[in-house]
């Protein structure tokens, strides 16, 4: 009956559209996004013009957005070859930072942006406790059990990583270039 | 097309015709998808619009649950499995002054030494309407007022000329937080930090009562004599 389509369809798009929003908020949807290898920023986060997709996930997630006056963070949940960031996996971060004042990477767990609990109470590196090769890049290693140099500890058991490379005082979110910024890479390394 | 609008000119055959209850011709299907679509993308745009309005929560939430009504409140330092806020940065010092415009202009000073640091003003809604850094306020002290719409009015008819000593901001919405952020560059530097960010001043002005006088020296008054 006409009446029982009405139904049908009006439930349908319920459906659809708020199944929609979800996998868009909970899948880091954002139109006015800045990538670079594995890493992604929404420097326009927190903007009184921000897009709506944004706005939505901020306000879902409970997260502090930086200003672009700040700084920049930029997120990736996946190794330079797209694959997600798993806890039972090793991982090499190599490479350089773009310009800025300071910078800290911290890890946090996916699900919550929750730190990752560990003896040595590590949960980033900052640009003045990092340990430099002589020509200014460097190496840290992401693995559950304790390595020698740049060591950030991970749990095994979680299923998925996020890594942020905040920048605090840097050109990129006012203006700067973004076509050339030179972010580390992500590198899988032995998996158990 | 035609054959898509056809069907929803007949439905009085569509049902005169004896079908069974669920068949439906292809031209009435194609017409009831595209209703669909269209009612589930407006569907998928109103809520990606109310989604901050409704939220629970959001950081303002969080901030206003913890932070004290008057003066500066650090967050906790962000531990496994106790935080405050989720995703806050380990290296970072957060305090939180809330502010409402409805009682008076909010006033926020701070000495701020150290390595990095910023001030960030975020409305309820969550958007950041005003942030400085170190390095931009350089040449200023971190001295920074914040005004409603109304009040800036106010302020401007009775000090036309600029402060060059403090900052005033128009807020766009009455309710918010100012957050300071100020990094740990070393783990032994974050009581000299905290100390910092703990020793900045946010206050709210309330006006007092109104005078029925004006205030000020009084009108010369015409002479009678003259």
């Amino acid at each position: 009956m006409p009446s029982l389509q009405i139904i049908a369809v009006i439930a349908i798009s319920a459906v659809l559209g708020i199944g929609s929003v979800w996998l868009a908020v909970v899948g880091d949807v954002g139109f006015e996004a800045i990538r670079a290898g594995a890493w992604t920023a929404w420097p326009t986060a927190g903007a009184d013009d921000s897009d709506p997709y944004i706005r939505a996930r901020f306000s879902r997630t409970g997260e502090l957005p930086i200003s672009a006056a700040e700084g920049t963070a930029f997120v990736a949940t996946a190794d330079s070859a797209g694959e997600t960031l798993v806890g039972h996996c090793d991982y090499l971060i190599t490479g350089r930072t773009p310009a800025a004042q300071w910078w800290t990477l911290t890890l946090y767990r996916d699900a919550d942006l929750s730190l990752i609990a560990n003896p040595t109470e590590r949960y980033g590196f900052n640009s003045t406790n990092i340990v430099r090769e002589p020509d200014g890049s460097f190496d840290i290693v992401v693995a559950p059990r304790a390595r020698p140099g740049n060591w950030l500890p991970s749990d095994e058991k979680a299923k998925a990583l996020r890594l942020v490379f905040r920048l605090y005082d840097t050109p990129i979110a006012t203006g700067g270039s973004v076509a050339d910024i030179e972010m580390p890479r992500i590198e899988r390394g032995h998996c158990r | 097309m035609s054959d898509h609008i056809q069907p929803i000119r007949g439905p009085v055959t569509w049902d005169a015709g004896q079908k069974g209850r669920w068949s439906i011709d292809g031209g009435r299907l194609g017409l009831l998808a595209a209703i669909t679509v269209v009612l589930a993308a407006i569907v998928h745009l109103v809520t990606i619009l109310v989604i901050p309005s409704f939220a629970t929560r959001d950081a303002w939430s969080r901030i206003n649950e913890i932070a004290e009504p008057i003066g500066i409140t650090l967050l906790p330092r962000a531990r496994p499995g106790d935080e405050v806020l989720p995703g806050l940065d380990p290296a970072i010092v957060y305090g939180a002054c809330l502010f409402d415009l409805n009682q008076g202009p909010f006033a926020i000073t701070a000495p701020m030494p150290g390595d990095y640091w910023s001030v960030s003003f975020h409305t309820r809604e969550g958007i950041i309407f005003y942030a400085v850094n170190d390095e931009a306020a350089a040449s200023r002290r971190f001295d920074i007022e914040i005004r409603n719409a109304q009040q800036m009015r106010q302020f401007r008819l009775e000090y036309p000329e600029p402060d060059e000593e403090i900052l005033t901001i128009e807020a766009p919405g009455n309710i918010g937080f100012a957050l300071i952020r100020a990094l740990v560059s070393t783990p032994s530097l974050r009581p000299r930090v905290e100390a910092a960010v703990a020793a900045t001043v946010c206050e709210t002005f309330v006006p007092p009562p109104p005078v029925t006088e004006p205030v000020g020296p009084p009108l010369p008054r015409p002479s009678p004599l003259r």
